[in-house]
């Protein structure tokens, strides 16, 4: 037994201080799951506070304590739902409408002030399939065996898909340098 | 879309897992490729930006606690203080109709429609020699239309929540 499933069984035991330790150990993957499908526009706090309070309200109903982030990603996945029905927003495939549309091409990366909110506005873009695992690496100390476990994925499709993952965020980072000589030209 | 050589190699690359051989095979893939390069220059500055940017965009996380069951119950108490105050089990809260205001202690809330037989908490001598001093608690019965009804119950922890209660469970006296 791990320590952390040490931690989940105390948690589900009515150890409050245990329950919190799981939540600060674990919010932060929490985060990641629903960064990857909250709706645009809506608080990602919100969603956050959703699933600690399903957390507190339902630790007890975990059957296997190894399974706690597969379980906390359900919660999430049905949290970041709601928010978008809420909402009647579009989560998957949702363009971004603050940022160039990104051209396929290999010669110049986005050379923005803003590189920052244009990865992410690119990284939304992405295929759910492709965006999550993406995440789930950026996010610090998580290996492609834990995303693996927390998706119910084999670690050899998870490698697959981050390959293609980043090879897709590539494409989209990059502006083909023809378009903006193209536009200078016109003028 | 499927997977190339080349996709494997950069996202080894960018994981820090590149083998040996997989060095030598980039740089024969870039011998023939001179903008393979490029692409491997794009994948680890996509990367890194994508780490401060998720970095970034999870930071609220840290902020967010645990809800506390206590924190929500002092909210109902506060909204529904008058109720709250009879602090017998089952204490059962009334969601209230727009515009319907809290009424004071001892006042009446409702459509008065019965008394319940008063329940003796403490009898003395009254200080001047005669009679009784009696403390007791009068029990109204008032009739009320409301949004919602909820139950301060206990939760798996032990700790008081408030949950919508079972309108089915109650069955008031015909003579109501």
């Amino acid at each position: 037994m791990t320590e952390d499933d040490a931690l989940v069984r105390k948690a589900r035991g009515g150890d409050r201080n245990a329950l919190e330790a799981v939540w600060r150990a674990h919010r932060r993957f929490v985060a990641a799951v629903l960064f990857a499908r909250w709706p645009r526009g809506l608080d990602l706090e919100d969603g956050l506070q959703e699933v600690a309070l399903a957390l507190v309200r339902r630790i007890g109903s975990l059957e296997d304590p190894g399974k706690l982030r597969p379980w906390l990603r359900a919660i999430a996945i049905r949290a970041a739902a709601t928010a978008g029905r809420r909402l009647e927003i579009e989560v998957r495939g949702s363009a971004s409408a603050e940022v160039e549309p990104a051209v396929p091409g290999d010669a110049r990366l986005v050379d923005a002030r803003d590189e920052e909110s244009v990865v992410l506005a690119r990284v939304r873009e992405l295929p759910l399939d492709y965006r999550e695992p993406l995440v789930l690496r950026a996010v610090h100390g998580m290996t492609q065996r834990e995303i693996a476990s927390a998706l119910g994925l084999p670690e050899t499709t998870v490698e697959t898909r981050l390959a293609r993952a980043r090879r897709m965020l590539r494409e989209a980072m990059t502006i083909r340098a023809a378009a903006p000589r193209a536009q200078e030209t016109k003028r | 879309m499927t997977t190339t050589r080349e996709d494997g190699f950069i996202h080894r690359l960018v994981e820090r897992e590149s083998s040996p051989e997989d060095l030598r095979a980039l740089a024969a893939l870039a011998a023939d490729d001179d903008r393979v390069w490029d692409r491997v220059s794009a994948a680890l500055r996509a990367d890194a930006a994508l780490e401060r940017a998720v970095g970034a965009a999870l930071a609220p996380a840290e902020r967010v606690e645990l809800p506390r069951p206590r924190a929500a119950l002092r909210r109902a108490w506060l909204l529904f203080g008058w109720a709250a105050a009879a602090a017998l089990a089952p204490i059962l809260l009334f969601g209230r109709s727009p515009g319907e205001r809290v009424a004071p202690p001892g006042a009446l809330a409702g459509e008065p429609v019965g008394e319940l037989t008063r329940v003796l908490l403490d009898a003395k001598k009254a200080r001047g020699g005669e009679g009784l001093e009696v403390l007791y608690v009068r029990r109204l019965v008032e009739r009320a239309f409301v949004l919602s009804l909820l139950e301060v119950g206990l939760d798996e922890h032990g700790d008081p929540a408030v949950a919508p209660a079972s309108v089915a469970r109650f069955r008031p006296p015909e003579s109501l």
